[in-house]
């Protein structure tokens, strides 16, 4: 009976994440009659997708020990690719949007695997060049989708259940299963937990590492034709905090900055915190530059607590051995 | 003959920026007739006085492997400060806007030393947070200095024809070059910086290095918030996050590496000296403000990599 008690307690610790998402519903249903709907659940599930989408390739970059800044970037400047290039046709657009975007996460790992610079400054560095030239192909403005049946990708609802939903689950299916039964995945773990010893251990440390800053890349992409369907509009000034945000999402999500460690489904509980948050702050009327400081508080809380925990970790073993 | 060649091949490796600092002023000289003159030379030590200070403490920072994404929001936070201690008399003013930048950098020292957060996001969290309590405390409006004399003199007078703003920068320059070649704290800094764990088994306190360039990094930032009001009327807080990248800019236009361990004050003067030309120029072509941010993006890229590049070529 005790030991019943303490393996409930024990699971509920385990599942810190579960638990706060589950307060943070009960508190939003108590101040906001309206807010436990069904209806409403797929609307935050809609509104998260796009975070979600680019949280999934984040996750199996941070995995291998990288990261990159640059995805708010990407991001956006797919979605000024799809808009400017729909003269060409729907589909063409799309399509170059999407090997736009990809094309930096290649520039981006050729950068740090040939370059040998540091991944942030690398990704800081395309973070800003992306947000400049679609600055300048833009002129600054806000540019205008032509193609009304581009507006269906992210708009659409199919008995009910809003399309990006189904985008999001595809996503998460597709990485849950790279990352338990591919060796693009087994890698992945591999690389971050220890690059030396995998290479010893005959794995092409540098090819991966490339394709795991081009697969974030595309992800990135992703979310770039999600958005920009939903508002029809390219903008260069589109997703400044988003890099953030999303790698924060994954960190709270228990994938660690130091690599080696993450899992899928933590993410989706990360970016789901992180947009039942961002409701709550919209439903508590939260100002703005309020919403900035909780945001950051955020993010700070969680990169605390990932390396509280990394450090703990390092003296365990250091202790056993 | 050789030795003598390897040498020569050094040299031009670790000096390839006072080159093109030179080249540029030559380039400069004979393309603007006025831009040796020494109004124009006081206009640019004016103009880049702000960025000048900021890099120095940057400098710092990225010698200690380590990087302050947070310093344009420290700058902006003081410079709030600043003025709204105005009203109380100018030694209130300048104490508030140095003690707020010296918080600001503690907190991302203690984060970054004591906890072992990821410095990167650390900076990025905190640039966040000292801009919303900027903005916040400003409500968002645009911070409007109504300076005592003691500013006007600051922002306008010169010293033995000298601008006071440049007096500052350099008596700023001077101090972080002479901390840094001259002290054992600096000699420490760069110890840490090549070799965090061969410095801490030497024992060196390196926690406590770090945590004391972060501060002086806000420290320097607070300063330089100072001038900043003193020389502008009116700022906007979300401007102030153009400093961020022109400063990182700055610094590793001077040569010193992103890596840790290696660069100085002097690099940095020279470094400072490239970009204000560059700006001057692009200035001067009346280049749209979105292409100026783009080649200063690139002018970023190819400098981090040329100083990959020279380095290993030098097998450092």
């Amino acid at each position: 009976m005790k030991s019943a008690g303490r393996r409930t307690l024990r699971f509920i610790a385990d599942q810190k994440l579960l638990v706060i998402i589950v307060a943070l519903i009960a508190t939003l249903s108590i101040a906001d009659s309206n807010f436990f709907t069904l209806r409403n659940f797929l609307n935050l599930l809609n509104h998260i997708t796009i975070n979600g989408i680019m949280a999934a390739g984040m996750t199996i970059l941070l995995i291998s020990g990288s990261f990159d800044l640059s995805v708010g970037s990407v991001m956006a400047f797919t979605g000024i690719v799809i808009i400017l290039t729909q003269s060409l046709g729907l589909v063409a657009s799309i399509l170059l949007g999407l090997a736009a975007g990809t094309a930096v996460g290649a520039l981006n790992g050729f950068l740090v695997v040939k370059g040998r610079i540091n991944a942030f400054i690398v990704t800081l560095g395309t973070m800003i060049i992306f947000k400049g030239l679609g600055l300048v192909v833009t002129r600054s403005h806000p540019v205008k989708g032509t193609i009304p049946a581009f507006q269906a990708i992210g708009q659409a609802v199919v008995a009910g259940i809003p399309v990006p939903a189904f985008y999001l689950l595809v996503v998460y299916a597709a990485v849950w299963y790279i990352l338990k039964y591919t060796k693009f995945g087994r890698n992945d773990f591999a690389i971050g937990g220890n690059p030396l010893s995998s290479k010893l251990a005959g794995i092409n440390v540098d090819l991966y590492t490339f394709l795991y800053f081009v697969f974030c890349s595309f992800t990135a992409a992703l979310g770039g034709v999600v958005l920009t369907s939903r508002v029809n509009t390219g903008s260069a000034v589109f997703g400044d905090q988003t890099s953030l945000l999303v790698i924060a999402a994954a960190v709270l999500g228990g994938t660690s900055l130091f690599g080696g460690k993450g899992t899928i489904l933590g993410t989706i509980q990360g970016v789901l915190i992180l947009g039942l948050i961002e409701k709550a702050m919209v439903i508590f009327n939260v100002d703005t530059n309020y919403q900035l400081l909780v945001r950051g508080a955020i993010i700070l809380a969680v990169i605390v607590t990932d390396a509280l925990t990394a450090r703990r970790r390092q003296r365990a073993v250091e202790a056993v051995g | 003959m050789s030795e003598l060649r390897k040498r020569a091949v050094d040299l031009f490796y670790s000096q390839t920026m006072l080159l093109i600092l030179i080249l540029l002023v030559v380039v400069m000289s004979f393309a603007s007739k006025g831009f040796l003159s020494a109004g124009n030379l006081f206009n640019i030590l004016r103009q880049f006085s702000v960025h000048g200070i900021m890099a120095c403490g940057m400098t710092l920072v990225i010698i200690g492997k380590g990087m302050d994404l947070s310093a344009a929001s420290i700058l902006a936070l003081s410079a709030v400060a600043n003025v709204m201690l105005q009203p109380y008399g100018y030694l209130y003013a300048v104490a508030g806007a140095v003690a707020v930048g010296l918080a600001c950098g503690l907190v991302n020292g203690l984060l970054i030393a004591k906890v072992k957060a990821n410095f990167i996001i650390v900076t990025l969290g905190t640039q966040i947070i000292f801009t919303g309590i900027a903005l916040i405390v400003t409500g968002g409006r645009n911070l409007r200095s109504r300076p005592e004399a003691v500013f006007h003199w600051i922002g306008d007078a010169s010293i033995l024809g000298v601008p006071v703003l440049g007096w500052v920068l350099l008596v700023v320059l001077l101090a972080s070059g002479v901390l840094l070649q001259r002290t054992m704290a600096g000699r420490r800094l760069y110890a840490v910086g090549l070799n965090e764990r061969a410095a801490r088994v030497s024992a060196i306190n390196t926690d406590r290095i770090i945590l004391t360039s972060y501060a002086l990094n806000g420290l320097i930032c607070g300063i330089a918030s100072v001038l900043l009001t003193s020389r502008t009327p009116r700022i906007r807080v979300g401007t102030a996050a153009d400093y961020l990248f022109d400063v990182i800019t700055i610094v590793v236009l001077g040569g010193t590496a992103l890596s840790g361990g290696v660069g100085g004050i002097y690099r940095t003067a020279v470094g400072l000296l490239i970009f204000a030309i560059i700006n001057n120029g692009m200035a001067l072509l009346s280049l749209p403000y979105e292409y100026q941010q783009l080649v200063k993006g690139v002018i970023l890229i190819l400098a981090v990599l040329y100083d990959e590049a020279s380095r290993r070529r030098r097998h450092l």
